[in-house]
């Protein structure tokens, strides 16, 4: 297979420059596939997903009926992004998770952030993910949001803009984990050539990230994952980081609160548990405070966050930042407490809650993209410029209903890279989520992050549970051009 | 170890163990009555009979012909113990357990539940299908066994595996011998001759003992044979080997305490290895192998109760 007749239309191109030529950090890629044989790359591919299903790579789609189970497609050329191009980003990005880090602390005790007048008090009186439960609280060295994943995309000229803060429970890095693994597999010779920074070590700086946060006095952690079960759409990930970190995986039965400590029910009686790196949304993880139906949880276990004998990460209460509409402010947070300017913009927003914002938006419907302001997973948003009129007249009316909960912004030209389509390379949309670990005194971020593709032609939204595929992410750091090399 | 996680790989094995056993009785059966030269008609409720479910089985396909047994024991979507459901159940289990399992453990396990849920797709199973589909899973469980041995850590997590597997398979054992008993019922004239040596001859081949028995004591005897399978030391599927290697297991879990399995399994090796072949016909296979079922179960019991004393969780 070439690259022969592959468009890159208007589009930026993760791998060709707009005259249609590999970038230099993608040229010993190009050249190494365009030098395989004849349906090799297609055989390696299926081989790939083969190796995908084997290993129980799969995800349950909700309200597709029992034991749906699916595996997420790969496609096999990976994304590759410039060394130097990623330094910026990944600046940015701990710029960013530090901001928001102290906007929670500070949303749960002085609220200096509003008093000064920089954020309006109503953003987080009505977030959906703001809890009263957690006021005042105190999580060791401040921190709230350990793990983010934050969604980035690139517009036609290249630049990178944020388009959403993951800071509850974000998934995927699994697949950053097993999709590098299959392309090493794949490409030996031209990864090490490329000099790919690596994400292999992502399950200990998680490991060692945890263990800064230790309840005071805990020299040698018990770390356990908890995972609502095996039914959970994302359990594959819980068990593969439980199992990566060395943490033991659990559920709510099998913990129980002992009037101090969270322990875990073992064959030889109670064991404490330290840190809990929770996979569990905010609302189930306790029934005596959150829902009390919850059987995922564990009753007691905000009593023992509260009073320090146990860490939780995320904390509960970070949903109040990843609210599409405080989203908004996040550069003023980056300006307001580090005194910085942000380097990473974000993507202009329209808050419909403002009367100007909301008639923009329904006057310009098809031309933007709307979502719910706390909603995940794609659910909930319109995009303009795909949507029927029919769709857009019953948008219009949830949009008047509440227009607190929904944003609007550009449709912007997101990038795009080829992927394979039966015989030959087409260019879909893409986007970029990288996962970054802060633990107060330092901040790690994953070299690339998640690329997830829209694999229906045209189609601009990314989600796996909306027919999104994913792609291995190098961030390379040769970029001279090379000898060929074979795969 | 977590008790929910202790229990689950206690199943997952047994599961495994069982589906293996059946699948094993099967292979067989099907070559036995491909020798019986068609003198009597095929004996294929003796594998219902030892279920203990025959009641079940007659309501839903009345004559214990090959196919209905066939379908009973290995696809039977509503019986819990088919070889489909024990590999789908083991499977669910590796689902919840692959943080803690081998990645190639977990593949094999994984692949081996899909197996006979894709085998019933195929069509004209019969005679071809479905004996190479016993052959697959009796080969794949013992790979297993081995991926098991070869890179588990010697860990609770191992010896719970090992005492599920040596519990089902003292059990299962037993009930092999039971189908011996429930072959000669028909005909008690039968004990003897050639078609006697055949049923014994066949019950060492599915244990993988025949060819052991040979080198060892010579002849076919059924005292010889029952010796064999029932008290031998040495032989990985006989029931004294494995109720001694689930003691064993067990040991090393807990270390050498006097809780309730410890005895019950201490109990029953010490018995054991007071009796003979001789003993067991003198009191009757089918009333040995009810009793021995009995206290299996006792110590099956004796397990869970041991490894889950710790108080429900409140938020559960």
């Amino acid at each position: 297979m070439n690259f022969d007749g592959y468009e890159t239309d208007a589009f930026f191109d993760e791998l060709m420059d707009n005259q249609g030529l590999p970038r230099p950090s993608a040229q010993l890629l190009v050249d190494a596939i365009e030098n395989l044989p004849e349906g090799d790359l297609l055989s390696r591919q299926s081989a790939s997903e083969q190796a995908m299903r084997d290993m129980g790579v799969t995800f349950n789609v909700y309200g597709s009926g029992e034991g749906t189970e699916r595996t997420i497609p790969f496609d096999i050329v990976p994304r590759i992004i410039e060394g130097s191009e990623w330094d910026i980003v990944e600046a940015g990005l701990k710029q960013r998770i530090k901001a928001v880090n102290r906007f929670i602390d500070d949303i749960y005790h002085d609220r200096s952030i509003i008093a000064d007048g920089v954020v309006p008090e109503w953003i987080f009186t009505s977030s959906k993910g703001y809890l009263p439960q957690c006021q005042g609280l105190n999580p060791p060295k401040g921190v709230w949001a350990h793990v983010t994943g934050t969604d980035l995309i690139r517009d036609a000229d290249g630049t990178f803009f944020v388009l959403e803060d993951n800071l509850r429970v974000p998934s995927g890095v699994s697949y950053v984990l097993l999709n590098r693994t299959l392309m090493k597999r794949n490409f030996p010779q031209v990864f090490h050539r490329s000099r790919v920074r690596r994400v292999v070590d992502y399950p200990d700086q998680f490991m060692k990230m945890l263990h800064r946060l230790a309840p005071e006095g805990v020299e040698k952690p018990n770390v356990a994952v908890l995972t609502p079960g095996v039914y959970n759409s994302a359990y594959f990930e819980h068990a593969f980081l439980a199992q990566q970190m060395g943490a033991m995986l659990v559920e709510g039965r099998d913990l129980v609160y002992d009037g101090k400590y969270i322990c875990a029910r073992t064959t030889a009686g109670l064991q404490r548990i330290d840190i809990i790196y929770r996979r569990v949304d905010d609302e189930f993880l306790d029934p005596d405070v959150f829902r009390a139906d919850s059987t995922l949880g564990c009753r007691g276990m905000m009593k023992a966050f509260r009073e320090g004998t146990l860490t939780l990460a995320n904390a509960p209460g970070t949903g109040v930042a990843d609210d599409k509409v405080v989203y908004a402010f996040v550069p003023d947070m980056i300006k307001y407490y580090l005194g910085e300017e942000p380097l990473l913009p974000n993507v202009p927003t329209h808050l419909c809650y403002d009367p100007e914002a909301l008639e923009y938006t329904l006057d310009n419907l098809e031309k933007l993209v709307v979502k719910p302001a706390s909603e995940s997973g794609g659910y909930g948003m319109i995009v303009g410029p795909q949507s029927t009129a029919e769709e857009r007249n019953e948008f219009a009316k949830a949009l008047r209903a509440d227009p607190r909960n929904y944003i609007s912004q550009p449709t912007l030209s997101l990038s795009r890279a080829p992927v394979v389509v039966d015989d030959h390379f087409e260019g879909r949309h893409l986007d970029l989520r990288p996962y970054i670990l802060h633990s107060g005194e330092s901040t790690y971020v994953l070299p690339g992050g998640l690329t997830r593709v829209a694999l229906k032609k045209g189609s601009l939204v990314v989600n796996s549970s909306q027919g999104g595929g994913t792609k291995d992410t190098w961030v390379v750091d040769r970029t001279a051009k090379p000898e060929t090399v074979p795969c | 170890m977590l008790s929910r996680v202790a229990d689950s790989i206690y199943w997952m094995s047994r599961y495994l163990e069982r589906a293996a056993n059946t699948a094993r009785f099967l292979e067989v059966s099907y070559h036995m009555n491909l020798d019986d030269e068609g003198e009597a008609s095929e004996q294929w409720a003796p594998l219902v009979e030892i279920t203990g479910d025959m009641k079940k089985f007659e309501a839903r396909y009345g004559d214990a012909s090959r196919e209905n047994v066939m379908h009973f024991l290995m696809f039977n979507p509503e019986y819990p113990n088919s070889v489909a459901n024990c590999l789908k159940a083991a499977r669910l289990n590796a689902r919840g357990l692959r943080e803690i399992l081998p990645p190639d453990l977990f593949k094999e396990i994984n692949a081996l539940g899909k197996l006979v849920p894709e085998a019933t797709r195929e069509k004209a199973f019969f005679h071809q299908r479905v004996f190479e589909l016993c052959r697959q899973i009796k080969r794949t469980d013992m790979l297993i066994s081995g991926v098991v041995s070869e890179t588990m850590e010697r860990g609770k997590g191992y010896y719970f595996w090992r005492l599920g597997e040596y519990l089902e398979r003292a059990d299962k054992t037993s009930r092999l011998l039971h189908v011996k008993y429930f072959h000669l019922l028909p005909k008690i004239s039968d004990i003897g001759t050639p078609m006697d040596d055949i049923h014994w001859s066949a019950l060492l081949l599915s244990l993988d003992a025949r060819e052991v028995y040979h080198r060892t004591y010579g002849l076919i005897t059924q005292e010889n044979v029952i010796d064999m399978i029932v008290f031998d030391r040495g032989f990985p599927r006989a029931i004294y080997f494995c109720m001694q290697s689930a003691l064993d297991s067990l040991h090393r879990i807990t270390g050498d305490t006097d809780d309730v399995p410890h005895e019950q399994l201490k109990h029953l090796c010490k018995t054991f290895s007071e009796l003979t072949a001789k003993d067991v016909i003198d009191t009757g296979i089918n009333e040995f192998v009810d009793d021995l079922q009995l206290s299996l179960n006792g110590v099956n019991n004796a397990i869970f109760e041991l490894f889950n004393t710790a108080p429900l969780s409140t938020g559960a």
